[in-house]
Formats: structure tokens, sequence, C-alpha cells
């Protein structure tokens, strides 16, 4: 149980704008346990989507280690054990539903079973959908389409970058509580970037505090609320302590950030 | 059949069938009337105008004919222009196909390699820069009177807005969906196929709403230096002739195949890129 899925040491990251270096990360050390959901928190422009990219392999770091189940990140990505969801759902606009959730499968190589991706419509609540294009779809729905077309592939690894960040708030809490019966159904870990401290809470096993520029872990808190989560925890005084908590240690993010900066 | 009993159980709450383009309204005499006859009056119009003040000022029709002698011309030959016109489309098809897919296979091969990028656009724009018209006659010279040279005037002259548009269009794909192939570990090939070709058809379709018309320019040019077929010749043979009426059922023929051809390739578009922005009827 003790063993980390994703362990990330000493890892710091510079980019360039314009020829002026940014330091969007400064030794972060963190691991996430298998099968848990973690989520990343923390002030705008900070690293956190950096982070991420980081941990899929998306971007190579300019210092440190990351390790996927002992290995570099690129190992998991070439066994096709890291799911993405973006802000952006990203569909193929010329692929219907159904089709956009086989491109993974298309991509693997292995022959497309159509009972899976039967399967996969049923469980985003999509079944009746998978004629659509995606420009018939709602934002919701697109991103739905997203989370199916990365559940697909059965991740290890599940990376989403505020998935729910586009949606209208209705629609966000809905789909916070649908996306976590799809997690609770799957053996994935998971790591999510959010900017909403209640989703962050309700959703996540952990929370990690990430102050900006440069990123640093400020803290982590540990969420010991029973699963399945129930929408009506939501109301809990204990939902409220550990929202509370998180929301006090981004706002001593920011004030790190800002002495630190200009 | 069991597909839809299980939609049925599996009904999703959160929320309803969207509108789907439910405006299939495709009633093709509405089109017609919409779009036909508002210009069709218009032409009507300065068609009889042009007629009446041909007859009025009495002009010789060495100089300008009447609409109604270029139309009792036009239909008293129609195989005559029927023919000639069947070779111009020939060889300005041949030109554009030929032209079109050179471009693409350039263009591919520009946007996955920087080297290739710097090394063909300026000798692309090169050729793109030099008047087609002072090339055509060297083209007579080396090619014959056949239809090769005007295939590949036609070509030539195609050639260039597709290239950069197959460019720009395949480096135009949205970084999200890059990104996502990326993480899945798609070849190059994949992404190209399954994304940057897709990506790029909107700029190749507009790219070919330019450069279809030009290959029919292509064509007439190369048969001006000729003179044996289509109908760049007819038209040169006319105006020697100080043949007006021939010359105008020429132009006019052009001009109606110039409509049809982008006609049917906007339905073209429209059916290959319902997808797009511009097509989706809201």
């Amino acid at each position: 149980m003790g063993k980390m899925h994703i362990s990330v040491r000493g890892l710091s990251h510079v980019y360039f704008r314009e020829g002026i270096p940014v330091p969007a990360l400064d030794s972060i050390n963190l691991g996430v346990r298998k099968g848990s959901f973690v989520s990343v928190v923390g002030p705008s422009g900070g690293g956190k989507t950096t982070l991420l990219k980081c941990m899929g392999g998306l971007i190579n770091q300019t210092d440190g280690k990351i390790t996927i189940a002992d290995k570099p990140p690129e190992d998991a990505i070439k066994r096709r054990a890291v799911g993405y969801v973006f802000q952006d759902p990203s569909l193929l606009p010329w692929r219907t539903v159904l089709r956009n959730i086989e491109l993974p499968l298309e991509i693997a190589g292995g022959s497309i079973n159509s009972e899976k991706s039967q399967a996969i419509l049923a469980a985003i609540g999509m079944s009746q959908f998978g004629d659509f294009y995606p420009h018939q779809l709602s934002g919701g729905m697109s991103q739905r389409v997203a989370f199916g077309r990365s559940l697909v592939m059965e991740p290890e690894l599940l990376l989403m970058d505020e998935p729910l960040g586009a949606l209208d708030e209705i629609t966000r809490t809905d789909m916070r509580h649908h996306l976590l019966a799809l997690w609770e159904d799957s053996q994935s870990t998971v790591v999510m970037v959010t900017h909403s401290v209640p989703e962050a809470v309700i959703m996540s096993d952990s929370v990690i505090v990430l102050s900006s520029q440069p990123g640093k872990v400020v803290d982590e808190v540990v969420i010991d609320l029973p699963r399945p989560r129930e929408k009506a925890l939501e109301d809990s005084s204990e939902f409220h302590l550990y929202s509370a908590r998180v929301r006090q240690l981004l706002l001593e993010a920011a004030t790190i950030g800002s002495s630190d900066g200009r | 059949m069991a597909r839809l009993m299980e939609d049925k159980t599996s009904s999703n709450k959160l929320e309803t069938i969207p509108e789907a383009v439910s405006n299939k309204d495709n009633s093709v005499f509405r089109t017609i009337i919409l779009y036909l006859v508002p210009p069709g009056i218009v032409i009507l119009i300065l068609t009889v105008f042009w007629e009446a003040w041909v007859r009025i000022k009495d002009v010789p029709i060495y100089l300008f004919p009447t609409p109604s002698a270029v139309l009792d011309r036009l239909v008293s030959d129609i195989g005559f222009f029927g023919i000639h016109a069947g070779i111009t489309v020939i060889e300005a098809a041949g030109g554009f196909i030929l032209g079109s897919s050179i471009a693409l296979v350039l263009g591919i091969l520009m946007a996955h390699s920087g080297v290739a990028e710097r090394t063909l656009f300026p000798i692309a724009l090169l050729i793109k820069v030099t008047p087609i018209v002072a090339v055509a006659p060297l083209f007579v010279i080396w090619f014959g009177f056949g239809a090769v040279p005007k295939i590949l005037i036609a070509a030539l002259i195609t050639f260039f807005p597709v290239m950069v548009n197959t460019l720009i269009g395949l480096k135009s794909v949205n970084p999200g969906a890059l990104d996502y192939l990326i993480a899945l570990d798609a070849s190059d090939q994949e992404i190209l196929m399954k994304l940057r070709f897709p990506s790029a058809l909107p700029y190749i379709f507009a790219a070919f709403r330019i450069a279809l018309p030009l290959s029919v320019i292509g064509a007439v040019v190369g048969e001006w230096f000729t003179g044996d077929r289509g109908l760049g010749s007819v038209i040169i043979v006319a105006h020697n002739n100080i043949d007006m009426p021939t010359l105008f059922s020429a132009v006019i023929t052009l001009a109606v195949i110039g409509v049809s051809l982008t006609v049917a390739l906007s339905y073209l578009e429209k059916k290959v890129l319902f997808w797009h922005d511009a097509y989706i009827v809201s």
C-alpha cells in the first residue's frame, strides 16, 4: 500500500520567455500513491500545468527526477499507461463521438473493440450520442467524451489539467460527481490540477498546494473523508474545515509568491 | 435495435439531445430563388440595356455585337463551343490535379522539415512571381502543340496557392489535440493522417477556390499560343477575323465554365468540411 506510483524528487523547471529565463518549478518533492486521487492547487500562473506535463513526459524538466512505477515517464507513455484530459476537450471535429473515443485504440494499433467503446459510451452517459459530431455537443458533453477517450485505454495514470475549468458552475458540480463515480470504478491513479478548492477537497485523497513563480510545494493536505464521496458531503463540517485549511494555505502560497518575486 | 433498447435504459440525466442541425430545409427550389434570381434579374436588365444601346446607337457588329447576335451564334454552334470547352476543361483539370498533387506533397514535406521549407519555398516563390504569360510560348516550343504545354501551364499557375495553404494548414493544428496525440505516443505519420491533414483541409479548400479558376486561365493562355484547339484558340482566331459574336460566345462559355467549377467545388467543400465552423448551421 505504501508504494508510490509517482515519485517526484528535486524537480525544477526553467523555461524561456522571449529569451528571459522564467523559473516555473523549484525543487518539488512529492509522491502519489497507486490508485489515489491527488489534486494540485495554486495561484494562477504557477507551475501547476508544467508539473503535470513533466509527469506526463510532455516537457523535459530542467532538473530533478520523476518516476512512474519506478521508470521514467517516457516508459509509461510508451506502454500507453498515461491518459490525459485537458481543460479544452480538443476532440477531433471531423470524427463522431464514438470515433473520438476509439482514437486511442486506433493509435495503440489494437483491433477496435466495439463492445468496449459502447461500454465507455454508456459509462459516460452518452450512449445515444455515439454518432453525434463534437459541434453538436454542449461543453459538458464534450468534456465527458474527453474522459471517455482517456478511460478507454484503461490508463494506470490519469493526468487532468483543469478538466472542469471550462464548464459553468451547475454542470461543473454535476460533472465532478460523475467523474468521481467513473474513477471509483477504475484502478487509475489520478493527478488533477484545479483552481477550485471545493472540487479539490471533495474529489481527492490529498491536496497539494503549490506557490507560484517559481512553484514550490507549500503543503499537502490529506483529505480523510469516507468514500464514495456523496454530494451531501459538500455540506458537512469536515468538508468545510478541509476547504478552509486549503484556502488558508493558498493565501500563504500567494504571499510566498509575491515576496519571492519583484 | 438492441442498441436502441439499451439507450433507453442508460439515458443520461444531465443533458438533452441538442437541436442538431434540424434546419435541413434543403429545398432546391428555395435555394434557386434565393441565390439565382437577384443576380439573374440584374444580368437580364444589363443585357436589355446592352441590346437597346447597340441598336439605338447602331454600333457596328465588328465592334460590339448585340446580345441576341451572340446568343444566336452560341446556340446555333453549340456543338462547336461544346467541343472546345471540353478540351479547355480537360486541360485545366489536368493541370489543376497535377499542380495540386505536387503542391500537396511539397507542402507535407515542408511542414515536416525546416530545411525543405527553406530550400523549396524561395524556389516556389520564384516560379510564382514569373509571369505565366512570359513562360507560355517557351512551353509551346518545348512541349509541342498538344495538351501537354497547356496542362503544364495550368499546373504551374495552380501550384503555388495550394502549396502555401497546405503548409499553413498542416501547421495550424489545435495544440490541445496535438498534445493529446503526443501523449498517446502517436507516430509522426499518425499525427499527419489523423490530425494535421484533416486540420489542413479548410485551408486546402480555400486554396482550391483560388486555384481552380486559375487553372482555366492557364489553359486558355496556353491555347493562345497554339491556336488549333480549345476556347483560347477560338478567341484568338475570332479576334483575327474580327468575328465578335464568336469571341463573345467563347468568353461567355468560359464564364459558365468558371461558375460551374466553383459551384461544384463549393458543393464538395460543404460535404467534406461539414464539421468546420464555417459550415455549421446554428
